[in-house]
């Protein structure tokens, strides 16, 4: 057995001092600290802490979406090239929530096109093998997403984060940068929205029957 | 309809996507993005504003050729008794193998993969660009037909391997973080954690590497040199494994060159676990504390804050601590970091308020845990310290109660002015 060195030049200097990292406080303010030192650990904090409810807002607003994971994760590189813009460290979730507003309906807006390059209908689209195929989610959910499909970007949007999600409403206008009393008007306008194409759909008009009793 | 019966019907689809969003997904998302976070440059510092109207210019001309140049899916079959969760030819698939028999997939292209017996991957992406296949756990084969446009590559745990045409067997065992390729004809290219600018693996190499660990290349024919510290060796049950392989060319998979692999060196994690904290934390140092602190596991983690701990590191014991409580909150790995967080205000900084909320964290996330005893009585012995009396005589009492033999009880008796 032998065993080559590696060359000098490469071998690490010999130091008495040495430099060590702070460790990443609990708060988002230190963690924002960190990545912007370049912390090389900071990216897998803010993923572990951030990611669960980023993740869960994108479920909401796009509904079974094979490419669920692959918006997750630009959501989180866009934060880290973004961090710049980021003003105030202690709002660090909410300038996530608005930067995965801002990917979800970028998607909707290229997987429309998409579907109508592709002639594709709504159940030929790939399911991802990690969510449950078509046929396996229950028919309020779907029917409720095609219903989503037809409203505007904006509108499924505030429908979804306001009554799928229940975030408040300072929340959702935070998330879609807007006032709160443009936020509130716009919920109210999806809401009926919402319920006059839900009338066209008799699994969610049993549906919501059963419910009210 | 109303708002009330609009919050139910939301709940109800809250509930069941809650439900689907995996945790192995979330785990896999997560490594994507950690991978791809160390190679993004500083944060962005000129506006895009800038850049908007030369890209779109740009990009309106290459838009068009984009549109005809557009890769097109490529088609694979998955053959054999598999539980897998979609039918054919879907991206995304997931093949879960039976633990009694291997499943082959057939792709369009004539390459062959077998997913050995109880292995599990996904094929991420297939189209006539490339082909993408992440592997969870165990034993693949492979034999890709090469052409010119399709690139083939697997994610493993923190590795990645390109492939140009060749045929190998991949192993990834993600409960010690092990990474075995044996390549039997071509080269693969590994990259990722310490194979900072990839690493070659050619025809009769077998590497085997854990992140920031030891890494093994062994060769039938000659030791190949790297510009890594390696040891490198030649091995002549290599050669024979290799031939015992090759003379079954109807196994799919070649177990025996993954499994005559020679055990690797010490491992801080066994170094630790034998008692010697000193020389794993010179190993860890060597290594990178930051890098394995960044990518371990809750228990790998825990171990990590003890050998810090035992070898008198107590700012990084302290790191362990607190990435545990960040990392892993809710697990029991994340109460005792919060009592050694309490252990090392205690004994190190003397800063008894600190400990104090520390062992009430402990306390409060393990009522009943191995360290409750020792978490009270300290507790106990900071409220008394920092003059926070009437309480520090509540938990008096409770401590009595709980443990009345306990190595605290006579601090307990004094303060509650049954002894002097």
């Amino acid at each position: 057995m032998s065993k080559i060195s590696a060359p000098l030049s490469q071998q690490p200097a010999q130091n008495n001092s040495e430099v060590l990292p702070f460790p990443i406080r609990d708060s988002d303010v230190g963690l924002v600290a960190a990545l912007r030192a370049g912390r090389a650990d900071a990216a897998t904090v803010l993923f572990d802490r951030h990611g669960r409810f980023i993740q869960r807002v994108l479920a909401r607003v796009l509904g079974p979406d094979p490419e669920l994971s692959d918006v997750l994760h630009d959501v989180f590189v866009e934060a880290l090239q973004s961090l710049n813009h980021l003003e105030d460290p202690k709002c660090l979730r909410m300038w996530l929530t608005s930067i995965a507003v801002y990917s979800a309906r970028g998607h909707i807006r290229r997987r429309k096109r998409r579907r109508i390059i592709s002639y594709l209908p709504f159940h030929a689209v790939p399911q991802p093998a990690f969510l449950p195929r078509v046929e396996e989610w229950s028919q309020p959910l779907l029917v409720t997403y095609r219903v989503l499909d037809r409203m505007q970007n904006e509108e499924r949007i505030l429908f979804a984060l306001r009554y799928i999600e229940k975030l408040e409403l300072t929340e959702v206008a935070k998330a879609v940068g807007v006032s709160l009393a443009t936020a509130k008007r716009r919920i109210s306008k999806a809401q009926q929205h919402f319920f006059s194409l839900a009338r066209q759909e008799p699994v969610l008009v049993e549906w919501m029957q059963e419910a009210g009793k | 309809m109303n708002e009330q019966v609009l919050g139910m019907l939301g709940a109800l689809i809250a509930k069941e996507q809650d439900h689907a969003l995996m945790p192995q997904d979330f785990a896999a998302s997560e490594t994507r993005f950690v991978r791809s976070s160390t190679r993004l440059s500083q944060p962005r510092m000129l506006g895009w504003k800038y850049f908007a109207f030369p890209a779109a210019m740009v990009l309106g001309g290459v838009g068009a050729i984009a549109l005809w140049t557009k890769p097109r899916p490529m088609r694979f079959v998955i053959q054999g008794p598999s539980p897998v969760a979609n039918g054919n030819g879907n991206i995304g698939v997931w093949v879960s193998a039976p633990e009694t028999a291997p499943v082959p997939i057939q792709f369009a292209d004539g390459t062959r993969v077998t997913v050995a017996a109880g292995a599990r991957a996904r094929i991420a992406r297939a189209d006539t660009e490339g082909v993408n296949i992440m592997v969870e756990r165990g034993q693949l084969g492979f034999n890709v037909v090469h052409h010119d446009r399709t690139r083939w590559s697997i994610a493993t745990g923190p590795f990645d391997v390109t492939v140009t045409g060749t045929e190998f067997d991949l192993k990834w065992q993600p409960e010690i973080e092990s990474l075995e390729v044996a390549v039997h004809k071509g080269t693969v290219v590994v990259s990722g954690c310490q194979f900072v600018h990839g690493k070659d693996v050619r025809t009769n190499e077998v590497l085997r590497a854990r992140c920031g660990d030891t890494i093994s290349v062994t060769t039938t024919e000659r030791a190949d040199v790297t510009n890594e510290p390696v040891p490198v060796v030649a091995t002549s049950s290599i050669v024979a494994a290799d031939e015992a392989t090759k003379s079954n060319s109807e196994r799919p998979v070649h177990d025996a060159a993954l499994d005559v692999l020679s055990p690797p060196g010490p491992r801080w994690q066994t170094l630790a676990q034998k008692g010697q904290y000193r020389v794993a934390y010179d190993v860890v140092d060597r290594q990178g504390f930051d890098a394995i602190a960044a990518r371990a596991s809750a228990a790998d983690l825990s171990l990590l804050m003890d050998v810090a701990r035992y070898a008198g590191q107590s700012v990084r014991a302290e790191m362990a601590a607190r990435l545990l409580r960040s990392r892993y909150s809710g697990r029991s790995q994340a109460a005792i970091a919060a009592f050694t967080l309490g252990r090392l205000a205690f004994d190190q900084a003397q800063d008894y308020g600190n400990a104090g909320r520390w062992f009430r964290t402990y306390l409060k996330e393990q009522p009943g845990g191995a360290l409750a005893r020792e978490a009270e009585g300290r507790l106990m012995e900071c409220l008394s310290r920092t003059g926070q009396t009437s309480e520090a005589n509540q938990v008096a009492q409770q401590y009595l109660s709980r443990f009345p033999d306990g190595p605290h009880a006579r601090l307990a008796r004094v303060l509650l002015g049954f002894d002097r």
